[in-house]
């Protein structure tokens, strides 16, 4: 309370008759008093509840890479990211096939899943209300919505039964299949939040609307379809399912992309289901890096895409 | 051309509440003008629902025309139909003729992109593109353009003249590789100005370049444009009567879709014919 916020000292304001407040005005103030106490209590409960909800959240990511560390950190070691599986019954050995395989099928679903759904989401927006954009927006929520076995399904129908064996390949398109419908919606998502202005102010430049969408539009949202796009490769990394009949995995080196090939997710389950105690702790060692793996990517991913305005420290 | 008019012979009824004339307009008046932009009958919808409704005037070199009247009666709309911006909103149709140096730019034949480079515009709110540097930014007009300013002595020169002109050069030309999202509203504006100006158009419309800007901005950019009148025609829309006075040589009332009258700015703000128009600048509505 400021002084300013007091009325001027004056004369022409009548002196005060009394200072005992009525019965009326006391049940007020009670009221207001019981109010605010409530208003607090009630602030109390939710703020907990929140932050309560805020912990939960982050608790199972949080056990997870503990137990991970825990058991999967002491197997780690030079030979498991350079050696292949050793047969059954001698110890040591890795998962090199499995890393390298992983990154194969995650970089061939990226090359089929990104375009595509960058395309696709770019189209939704400059062709919104369309018929054709609307069967399609819709088409792609049901993708997204679609369990990843059956995309496994179709892959394997289109390009393991056909040429009648496993690929890489086909197990590069279930995740590229999956990968597409999750890019498309946060593509036109983030489209959508780059103002109209700006595409205006392009065509007023005389920009052709190929143009003004392909360079500054679609550049303007860059740093959101990035992120977008890092979630799908993130949550394809660790799919098994899609590749459990179509990328088939392998125990031996491979990287032809017309054979089999191993992948971390598949070598982990067929590790974590086995009866051996050393495949177990490699199956734990697998999981650890199959998350650190999906986190560099991260990492990389936004340091090359941040804005290079950033690295000069801002304006 | 300009009408000296004594305060004696004014309305009485209109003298107060009046814009000021600040600027003397005679220089510019003096240069040879030709007819630049010749719209006729132009009537401009969306979904049905006339937005204009057949308006008529020319547009001159060396001249600065400015458009008022009150929100929603189409002045925006209407020179949004000068460049053939109108018609990328869904649902929006023109009817009439507009000419640029006797070339119907409506023709089938004409491609608006090719009309758009010809006539600049900058609007309400400045619109930067965030991800191009400054410099690229004043650029981004030649990538289009025949040549894309080889002729004119490479790029570097022409946004430093294009800079130079919109009055931003000495401010930003230590931070041409910074990114415009830092500037301040004035600046970016003046950017975006440098921006319209880099592929020399002949006309440039200005959509209530100040209406988002500060006092001091404003001040600057309405000095840009008295400047600008020199090379080209200059058309402001522009809901503020002041400005209207202080920037212009003609000035068009506009009311619910109608051009009420075009007249001298100075005879409009004096003695305007219609009494519509009276009743606007004397502030009786609007």
């Amino acid at each position: 309370m400021s002084d300013l916020a007091m009325p001027p000292a004056s004369s022409e304001i009548p002196p005060v008759q009394t200072l005992r407040p009525t019965t009326r005005q006391r049940a007020t103030a009670a009221r207001t008093l019981a109010t605010v106490r409530r208003r607090r209590a009630v602030n109390v409960v939710m703020v907990g509840l929140l932050v309560l909800s805020a912990i939960l959240t982050t608790l199972p990511l949080v056990l997870i890479l503990g137990h991970l560390l825990k058991s999967g950190f002491s197997s780690l070691n030079w030979a498991f990211f350079t050696q292949l599986p050793k047969p059954v019954g001698e110890t040591g050995g890795g998962m090199a096939n499995a890393i390298v395989g992983t990154l194969i099928l995650v970089g061939l679903g990226s090359l089929i899943g990104l375009p595509i759904g960058v395309g696709a989401g770019l189209y939704l927006v400059e062709r919104s209300g369309t018929k054709l954009a609307t069967t399609v927006r819709f088409l792609a929520d049901v993708l997204n919505g679609l369990p990843s076995i059956v995309l496994a399904i179709f892959a394997w129908n289109l390009l393991v039964r056909s040429v009648g064996h496993f690929s890489a390949l086909a197990g590069g398109v279930a995740l590229g299949a999956m990968m597409v419908p999750m890019v498309t919606r946060t593509t036109e998502e983030m489209v959508r939040l780059v103002p109209a202005a700006l595409r205006e102010a392009a065509l007023a430049l005389g920009y052709s609307r190929a143009r003004t969408s392909l360079t500054i539009v679609l550049r303007t949202a860059t740093a959101g379809i990035v992120t977008g796009a890092l979630v799908a490769i993130a949550r394809v990394a660790g799919e098994t399912a899609p590749l459990l009949f179509t990328a088939f995995g392998n125990q031996f080196a491979s990287t032809a992309l017309d054979r089999p090939i191993a992948a971390l997710p598949l070598q982990i389950y067929t590790y974590a289901v086995s009866p051996y105690d050393d495949w177990h702790a490699q199956a734990w060692a697998g999981a650890l890096v199959l998350i650190v793996l999906v986190l560099a990517i991260s990492l990389l991913a936004r340091a090359a895409t941040r804005s290079r305005f950033d690295a000069r420290g801002g304006e | 051309m300009p009408v000296a008019v004594s305060d004696a012979s004014r309305p009485p009824a209109a003298r107060s509440g009046r814009p000021v004339l600040l600027r003397d307009r005679s220089a510019a008046a003096e240069l040879p003008s030709r007819i630049r932009l010749q719209v006729n009958g132009l009537t401009a919808s969306f979904g049905g629902r006339a937005a204009v409704k057949r308006v008529s005037l020319a547009l001159r070199d060396h001249r600065v025309t400015a458009i008022i009247g009150p929100s929603g009666c189409g002045k925006s709309t209407f020179l949004r139909c000068l460049n053939r911006m109108h018609e990328t909103i869904g649902g929006a149709t023109v009817d009439g003729s507009i000419t640029l140096d006797g070339e119907d730019i409506y023709a089938a034949s004409v491609n608006p992109t090719e009309v758009r480079k010809k006539i600049g515009m900058v609007f309400q709110r400045p619109t930067p593109f965030p991800t191009l540097t400054i410099r690229d930014n004043v650029a981004a007009g030649l990538k289009v353009v025949k040549d894309g300013g080889a002729s004119r002595g490479g790029a570097d020169q022409i946004v430093e003249r294009a800079m130079r002109r919109a009055v931003i050069w000495d401010e930003l030309k230590d931070r041409l590789s910074a990114s415009p999202m830092g500037l301040s509203g004035g600046q970016q504006q003046r950017l975006c100005i440098a921006r319209a100006l880099a592929t020399e158009p002949e006309v440039l419309l200005l959509d209530e370049p100040t209406a988002s800007l500060d006092p001091v901005s404003t001040l600057k950019v309405e000095e840009l444009v008295h400047e600008l009148r020199r090379d080209m025609a200059v058309i402001i829309v522009t809901h503020n009567m002041q400005q209207a006075a202080r920037v212009s040589d003609e000035t068009a009332f506009f009311l619910q879709g109608e051009m009420i009258e075009i007249t001298p700015t100075e005879q409009l703000f004096t003695t305007p014919t219609d009494p519509r128009t009276e009743s606007y600048i004397t502030g009786r509505f609007g």
